[in-house]
């Protein structure tokens, strides 16, 4: 059994009411024949709701790194407030009597234990297709491919000068029709082409001046993303409906494009996934795509095994939103068994099912700070790299190793070892807040020479790549500039 | 490579594609980069590429416009991606951090977000979020400086006047830039404020943006740029402001010039204080610097108070004894010699003074005012009004303990009054004699006007110990929260025995209320158990009275939180959801 306190289960709670309700129950006496297994690893009880009936709660840790929670409760949150309520009285050392695994709950287990392992049977198993359906789904993408190519050459041939709201609502609307045909990344392209031009309530507006310029040129990147979509979009599945045999790519990102929604187990099979790692967020934010209909939790995370910096993304749909935990800023060091990383570039996307937490230490700093980047030229030749192609994440970030943060006639520029010198911006990225104004208010020590966890970003416009700060590494500290 | 070129193409392109791919065919200034193109293009093949994507979006057909659009400007920005501009030359000066003082925080961005939305948003709810945010250290987290100063201008001005008065004086000077950029002279809301701030934390630094606002602000930023004026060389602009037609110009004017100690400020009092506007001159005046100006005040009391007995209309009676009070009040405090010598004139003949009647305001009033200045004044005053308690009646002696409590010492403050609390009514007189009155009042004075729900164990007035034994004696349980100490054990006997009489009969629940608060604060052994059972018999009830026993349970020992979770289970859900929040303020309390 693994040790549970009060701040494991605030950890393990979906949301704070969650927690706050789970503590409610305990305190309120609602939980009763609590009990524990010979083995120490199960957890269960009752919990009185409101009817007759208590609910049935248990908490299984025969997988330590990732617990299971069962309860009769309707509640779509997991754990629910009454598996939080039981692994509190646990915490708080309710008197726990030690007793045998009712037989439903035992089944449930015998169960579990054979899912898990034909889990990895199947994993070792190649997937059996059904060709002939494949077959047609291929054959709606490339459908929608077709009106994904013929809105957005619509929209050239009209101009992005000449957008207006009623166009916008009509392009979405059409827009909504790639769902259907099973490719929403194009879907999600299109509104992002729209919502350049509305503002944060949504509304169109119209711009002018440097601001138009901006919108124009984002917007234009945007029809060149959503050109390489269709060109690349076609070609891949042309092939797949040559082959619908065929595994789905990994080395460029055009599946996840369309919509591809990658399964631990195919990651797996495919080879990618990093084992025992180890990763320490350097910073998070949390915000509201409303070209996808989402609030993303966006986690920017070092391995540090190898130092490469990758990004966890929970993604809640806004009509699931309250049923889906909303993920926390961590600032322990997750040890992760099997690190599934998705096919991507510089920060691919990483997810792990199960994770056991260990506190930061000052080694794990040094390790950070010993991967980053002495060299910007090197960096910047890595990012430029990057860039060009089409699909590729245009916001990559690195963590660099500067002498010194300083100010060349007024803006904040980072210096590495050789005088090769980046510039501070905090313009463009705007799911990220602002984060230059609070150079000046740390200490003198954390700007020179300490790592930098920076988002690099190519500006169309004034044809600069500059970086903005995200966090700083120090020898005692993750100093978080963003949220 | 010649990048200018792709420089240019890109430009073309862009502008194509923001009129529209239509008007591209045939278009000239994409047609004459052809040439340099080619000619690059026979050393870099990628050249090559992009002219030949050029003649198709010059030459191709007008229904491959679009396609051919994106074709060319997917390969140039490709290219272009690859050719960042970086660095910036320059001497490299180093950043002038600010010290935000004290240690900085992390903060969980479940924690910080809500907090972030409450700084950035409308509606109700969010001052709570603030204040509680402040008193746990969260405004110490870096990311919420710029939210904090944003809050300036937040519609609900509570919230902005908590953040320009608490939060944002703690950052000091280090924010003095960021308030500079948002600061708009022309502004309303937020922007006085920020130019006050930016006063107080650079009053030399700022004055050219107070002379700013002075020529072209809004009159809100005028009003605060008046109220930061506190130089000589202003007088001739305030005295002119002095004459504004806004009141709140004027008053701002008042005030800023009442710190100066310039004979032209003090002939502008002068006339001022004996205007039409004097009310509002005298009350603006800001206590303290000005020399001149107390003798002027000081010149004003005694001229009006000598012609109060000369005046026979009520009405005028009432017009000056009221200009009396506000000159009264508007002399300085403390340490001032003048001053003390006029208050303890007008004390001495207070009985002249208050034989004047107006029609609603008279010569007691002044007096009133005289006594008041006595026992907020220098220990010399205080003690004059505390040693002539005899002469006063009930309201009068409430002042004079008032007093004392300040300038005797413990002992003698008891001794010398101890004697009310214990004097013998005369039965015959049934109350008249005012024993009874000056018991109450006394008893009042060291009470307080506060009730004991607001009772605060921090800068409690030393009493002398006599006083708790007293209160046991004469059974007050209001002296008793006052004087009272834990461990007495004639103090935790009585309230023990009134609280067992009390809990079976009360009706009304406020004297039962006051004991248990007694138990609780003075840390009774029964005192959780007494907490609980009061709260049982109103439980479920919607009884007004639980809400003040749950702010109680914050003031009770950690080791009380078992039985008080005990407790929860009898509770209603809303009652408990409650009872748990104050059982979590108990848990986290340091």
């Amino acid at each position: 059994m693994i040790a549970i306190d009060d701040a494991y289960v605030d950890s393990a709670a979906p949301n704070a009411d969650a927690a706050k309700n789970g503590r409610g129950l305990v305190a309120k006496n609602k939980m009763a024949n609590l009990h524990i297994s010979d083995d120490g690893n199960l957890i269960f009880g009752e919990c009185q709701g409101s009817g007759k009936l208590p609910y049935k709660i248990s908490c299984d840790f025969t997988r330590a790194d990732q617990p299971t929670h069962r309860c009769n409760c309707p509640s779509r949150q997991l754990p629910c407030k009454q598996c939080l309520a039981l692994m509190y009285a646990y915490g708080q050392k309710k008197p726990f009597t030690v007793a045998e695994v009712p037989l439903d709950l035992q089944a449930k287990r015998e169960k579990l234990t054979a899912r898990v392992e034909k889990k990895a049977v199947d994993a070792e198993t190649p997937k059996v297709v059904n060709q002939a359906a494949l077959g047609k789904k291929i054959q709606a993408q490339l459908s929608g491919i077709d009106v994904l190519e013929k809105l957005t050459h619509d929209l050239v041939r009209l101009g992005i000068g000449n957008m207006n709201a009623k166009l916008a609502a009509d392009v979405e609307k059409q827009a909504n029709q790639l769902g259907d045909a099973y490719i929403p990344g194009g879907r999600s392209a299109l509104h992002r082409y729209t919502q350049l031009f509305s503002d944060e309530d949504g509304k169109f507006t119209d711009q002018t001046g440097g601001k138009a310029e901006r919108i124009h040129t984002e917007a234009l990147d945007q029809l060149c993303r959503l050109h390489a979509i269709i060109k690349q979009g076609r070609a891949y599945l042309s092939k797949r409906l040559e082959d619908p045999a065929l595994p789905v790519p990994t080395d460029t990102a055009i599946a996840a494009w369309l919509g591809h929604a990658w399964q631990l187990a195919e990651l797996k099979a495919a080879g990618l996934v990093e084992a025992n790692t180890e990763l320490v967020q350097l910073a998070f934010n949390s915000h509201d795509d409303r070209a996808r209909q989402e609030f993303i939790d966006t986690g920017i995370w070092m391995t540090l095994g190898n130092g490469r910096i990758r990004v966890t993304q929970t993604l809640r749909p806004y009509k699931a939103a309250k049923h889906i935990k909303s993920e926390d800023s961590f600032f322990q060091v997750a040890c992760v068994k099997d690190l599934c990383v998705y096919p991507g570039g510089v920060n691919p996307r990483v997810r792990w099912d199960a994770m056991l937490p260990r506190p930061a230490e000052p080694k794990d700093l040094a390790t950070i700070r010993g991967h980053g980047q002495t060299d910007f030229a090197a960096a910047i030749k890595e990012v430029k790299g990057s860039l060009k192609g089409a699909l590729a994440d245009k916001t990559p970030i690195l963590a660099l190793n500067f002498i010194t943060i300083g100010r060349v006639d007024g803006t904040f520029v980072a210096e590495d070892a050789k005088g090769e010198r980046l510039v501070l911006t905090d313009l463009g990225m705007a799911e990220e807040p602002a984060s230059c104004h609070l150079l000046p208010l740390l200490p003198d020590e954390a700007l020179s020479g300490q790592t930098l966890i920076a988002r690099f970003r190519h500006d169309l416009t004034t044809r600069k790549l500059q970086i903005k700060p995200l966090s700083i590494v120090t020898t005692n500290a993750v100093v978080r500039l963003t949220l | 490579m010649s990048i200018a070129v792709l420089n240019q193409v890109y430009d073309e392109a862009s502008r194509l594609a923001v009129a529209g791919s239509v008007v591209a065919q045939g278009d000239f200034r994409l047609k004459k980069l052809l040439a340099p193109l080619d000619t690059a293009g026979a050393k870099a093949p990628v050249f090559a590429k992009v002219a030949d994507c050029v003649r198709a979006v010059v030459e191709g057909p007008e229904n491959k416009s679009a396609e051919s659009l994106l074709e060319l400007t997917s390969i140039v920005s490709a290219v272009l991606y690859t050719q960042g501009e970086t660095g910036l030359a320059g001497t490299l000066e180093r950043i002038e951090t600010t010290d935000l003082g004290g240690a900085m925080v992390q903060t969980s961005a479940r924690l910080l977000k809500p907090l972030l939305e409450a700084l950035t948003s409308t509606g109700s709810g969010r001052i709570e979020l603030v204040k509680d945010a402040f008193e746990r250290g969260a405004f110490r987290d870096l990311r919420l400086v710029r939210a904090a100063l944003a809050g300036l201008d937040d519609p609900y001005s509570e919230i902005a006047e908590f953040l320009m008065k608490n939060v944002l004086p703690t950052y000091g000077q280090s924010i003095l830039q960021e308030l500079r950029n948002s600061y708009d002279p022309k502004g309303t809301k937020g922007h006085p404020r920020r130019l006050k701030l930016m006063h107080n934390a650079d009053p030399v630094g700022a004055r050219e943006l107070v002379v700013q606002a002075l020529d072209v602000g809004s009159k809100e930023v005028r009003v605060a740029a008046i109220s930061c004026l506190r130089a000589k060389e202003d007088l001739s602009f305030l005295i002119e402001q002095a004459s504004a037609k806004a009141q709140d110009v004027r008053e701002a004017a008042y005030q800023s010039l009442s710190t100066l100690d310039e004979p032209e400020a003090v002939a502008l009092f002068a006339k001022a204080i004996t205007g039409k506007d004097h009310l509002h001159a005298i009350q603006s005046i800001v206590q303290g610097k000005s020399e001149k100006l107390a003798t002027l005040l000081i010149a004003e009391v005694r001229s009006g108070i000598a012609e109060l007995p000369t005046l026979k209309d009520k009405k005028i009676i009432s017009e000056r004894a009221t200009r009396v009070t506000y000159l009264l009040r508007a002399l300085p405090d403390k340490d001032h010699a003048a001053t003390d010598s006029l208050v303890l004139e007008l004390f001495k003949n207070r009985a002249e003074i208050a034989k004047v009647k107006g029609e609603n305001y008279s010569g007691s009033d002044v007096v009133e005012e005289v006594i008041r200045s006595l026992s907020n004044g220098s220990k010399s005053l205080q003690l004059v009004i505390a040693h002539a308690h005899a002469e006063f009646d009930a309201d009068g002696l409430n002042t004079s303990v008032g007093a004392a409590t300040q300038c005797l010492s413990p002992t003698d403050m008891y001794d010398q009054f101890a004697p009310y609390l214990t004097a013998k009514t005369d039965a015959k007189k049934k109350g008249k004699d005012g024993t009874t009155a000056k018991r109450e009042a006394v008893i009042h004075a060291i009470c307080g006007y506060r009730n004991y729900w607001y009772w605060r164990n921090e800068n409690r007035t030393e009493f002398d110990p006599r006083w708790l034994d007293l209160a046991v004696k004469i059974q007050s349980v209001s002296l008793i929260h006052t004087v009272g100490r834990a461990n007495h054990p004639a103090t935790e006997a009585f309230l023990r025995a009134e609280f067992d009489a009390k809990i079976k009969t009360a009706k009304d629940h406020n004297p039962l209320q006051e004991i248990v608060f007694a138990m609780v604060r003075f840390q009774h052994p029964y005192a959780t158990d007494a907490l609980l059972a009061a709260v049982g018999k109103i439980s479920g009830k919607n009884r007004y009275e639980l809400y003040y026993y749950m702010r109680l349970i914050s003031e009770m020992p950690k080791s009380a939180i078992p039985q008080l979770e005990a407790f929860v289970p009898t509770l209603k859900d809303g009652e408990a959801d409650r009872w748990l929040e104050a059982i979590q303020e108990l848990r986290d309390k340091k």
